[in-house]
């Protein structure tokens, strides 16, 4: 009798669980799908009522983010600011993580650990310091100062996530092309380098997705409206559509900017969910 | 042996050149600031001149001092951190039971988790300023079709909770998706002999599969703790871009930031502001301890 009860109880509230994924699930596809619509729509459209679709796609909405506001220089420099971060970032942070996590040196672990340490340090610490050092380096207020930001402070991350993946690597493979003679640099180069290029490339999207939604650094370093990145050009946006009540604009512009991590997403997702795993979970 | 130590030589000489780039940056732009950060919060500094007036620890005794400080932004930083995190947590899990049983679409849906955090947390903001608009807002609206009178979602009372909401909402997949990747590798065999032995699924998962990840568990809740005493963006734009956040939106990164560069009211107060950046720092070294504390067991080999 209490058996039956609890099992029951216990079908009902895996049930009511089920429903909460169901509904959860819905709830982000409905966002989405409402965030694509509204930017379709007239602006009396919006106004008039928050169900229905546009009666026609409204694509001068999309024109005109481009036209007469200035996201497609937005759009432009985050690519421009993020390329070369990642590229940077992923070029600096192979080979130490390489030599971090294979090479048995003194005072190796210490160093790893500094490192890592960096994961914990909030930037909001950095923020002033960073900012007097790119004003007397005469740099404050460029993309190169933010560039240079970028790369420093996405070190920690990224070191740490690659070290775990050199550190799957087998080592035999390493000591069979000592053997052979090979140099360790080159080892490097010709045999673990291209055996952890997926490391490589989880660890280049992961800094992607991260840098095109970075706001705080952007908003600080960036002085010309010119150089605004799309986090920073989203945020004026919204500011100046204040007066105009343009509102289905400011949609186009979320869809804009959602896009590119969309597709990212999309096309990888196995990879970002299995890199998350990578870092989070060590064997 | 001679070849031995040449190759000893030249791999110590690949470590070195190897580490010297990201050690470099790492140093000049990360620990060198982080350290200085400490010293410039000892001062009275606008800047832009190069007068420094040494106060030694009085930005902090003002900081603590502060009424406004502490009953808003501090209070904030709280509720985002720990009624925040309790409600991520439990969404997490929540989804995360579910979807480590043998549901059909599981990766579709853990897919559709994981998406919000993604998206660019200004869009975020901007989504839910929508959402919650009073007079054509999609909640009320919503609401509206049931016959209930809206309220106003963005009242400064309740403001700090419905921000709350989409919070929870942008990061609860993240953390799920964490979880549940530790929760597959927990051997199956395990759970079958629970099964058969009669346990419901509901003592399956608290009893055995959530004991087996502990570690993770550990680590997702020391990153949200890093990345909740972090949250800027989302808060930020609930300004509208046009003007500072109202207090509902004001934690204590929200506060730092506009007591140094606030667009609006330019404040400029330089060493104060790093003194709430070292709080900062203090509070994450804080809840990083206390989550050690709290999680502290022996650890479950299998």
């Amino acid at each position: 009798m209490d058996k039956q009860i609890r099992r029951t109880a216990s079908r009902i509230g895996g049930l009511l669980a089920r429903l909460f994924l169901y509904l959860w699930c819905a709830f982000s596809v409905f966002v989405f799908f409402w965030m694509i619509f509204c930017s379709f729509k007239t602006n009396r459209e919006f106004f008039k009522d928050a169900w229905g679709l546009p009666a026609a796609p409204q694509w001068q909405n999309y024109m005109r983010i481009f036209t007469s506001y200035d996201l497609g220089n937005n759009f432009k420099n985050s690519v421009e600011i993020v390329a070369i971060s990642v590229l940077f970032i992923v070029l600096i942070s192979a080979p130490a993580a390489y030599v971090l996590s294979r090479c048995r040196f003194p005072g190796s672990r210490v160093l790893s650990k500094v490192f890592t340490i960096g994961m914990g340090v909030p930037f909001q610490l950095l923020l002033i310091p960073l900012f007097f050092q790119m004003y007397s380096m005469g740099i404050v207020g460029s993309k190169l100062s933010l560039i240079l930001i970028y790369i420093a402070l996405s070190l920690p991350f990224t070191i740490f996530l690659m070290e775990g993946f050199f550190r799957s690597l087998p080592s035999v493979l390493e000591e069979a092309a000592y053997i052979d003679g090979c140099g360790p640099i080159r080892t490097f180069f010709h045999i673990m380098l291209p055996l952890g290029s997926p490391g490589l490339v989880t660890a280049a999207i992961f800094n992607f997705v991260s840098l095109w939604n970075e706001f705080l650094l952007a908003l600080t370093f960036i002085n010309n409206s010119d150089d605004y990145p799309l986090s920073v050009g989203l945020y004026a946006l919204q500011g100046s559509l204040q007066y105009t009540g343009d509102w289905v604009t400011l949609f186009a512009a979320m869809v804009v900017i959602t896009v590119p991590t969309l597709i990212i997403y999309m096309v990888l997702s196995r990879r970002i969910i299995s890199g998350l795993t990578m870092g989070a979970v060590k064997e | 042996m001679g070849g031995n130590s040449t190759m000893k030589k030249s791999i110590r000489r690949m470590a070195l050149l190897f580490l010297l780039p990201a050690l470099a940056m790492y140093l000049m732009l990360f620990l060198y600031p982080a350290a200085r950060a400490f010293y410039i919060s000892l001062f009275d500094w606008n800047g832009f001149t190069s007068s420094m007036k040494f106060v030694g620890l009085s930005n902090f005794r003002e900081l603590f001092g502060d009424v406004s400080f502490w009953s808003v932004a501090v209070k904030n930083s709280l509720m985002i951190t720990f009624v925040g995190g309790a409600l991520v947590f439990a969404v997490a899990f929540l989804l995360c039971a579910v979807l480590s049983t043998e549901i059909k679409g599981k990766k579709f849906f853990r897919a559709l988790i994981f998406f919000p955090s993604v998206v660019n947390p200004i869009a975020i903001a901007i989504l839910w300023t929508f959402i919650y608009n009073s007079k054509w807002g999609l909640l009320n609206n919503f609401l509206g079709l049931f016959g209930i009178e809206g309220i106003v979602w963005m009242d400064p009372a309740i403001l700090p909770w419905s921000i709350l909401v989409a919070m929870v909402w942008m990061y609860s997949g993240f953390y799920c998706v964490i979880l549940l990747a530790a929760l597959d590798r927990v051997p199956m065999s395990y759970i079958e002999a629970a099964r058969l032995a009669g346990a419901s699924e509901f003592t399956i998962f608290f009893k055995i599969k959530i004991p087996m990840i502990w570690d993770v568990l550990v680590t997702a809740l020391t990153l949200w703790g890093i990345n909740s005493i972090k949250e800027f963006a989302l808060l930020y734009a609930w300004g509208g871009g046009v003007d500072i956040p109202p207090a509902g939106a004001t934690n204590i990164a929200v506060k730092m930031y506009i007591t140094a560069f606030g667009k609006r009211v330019t404040i400029y107060r330089m060493g104060y502001s790093t003194a709430m950046g070292v709080l900062m720092f203090l509070s994450v070294a804080l809840i990083v301890a206390l989550v050690a504390m709290i999680m502290k067991r022996d650890k479950v080999e299998y």
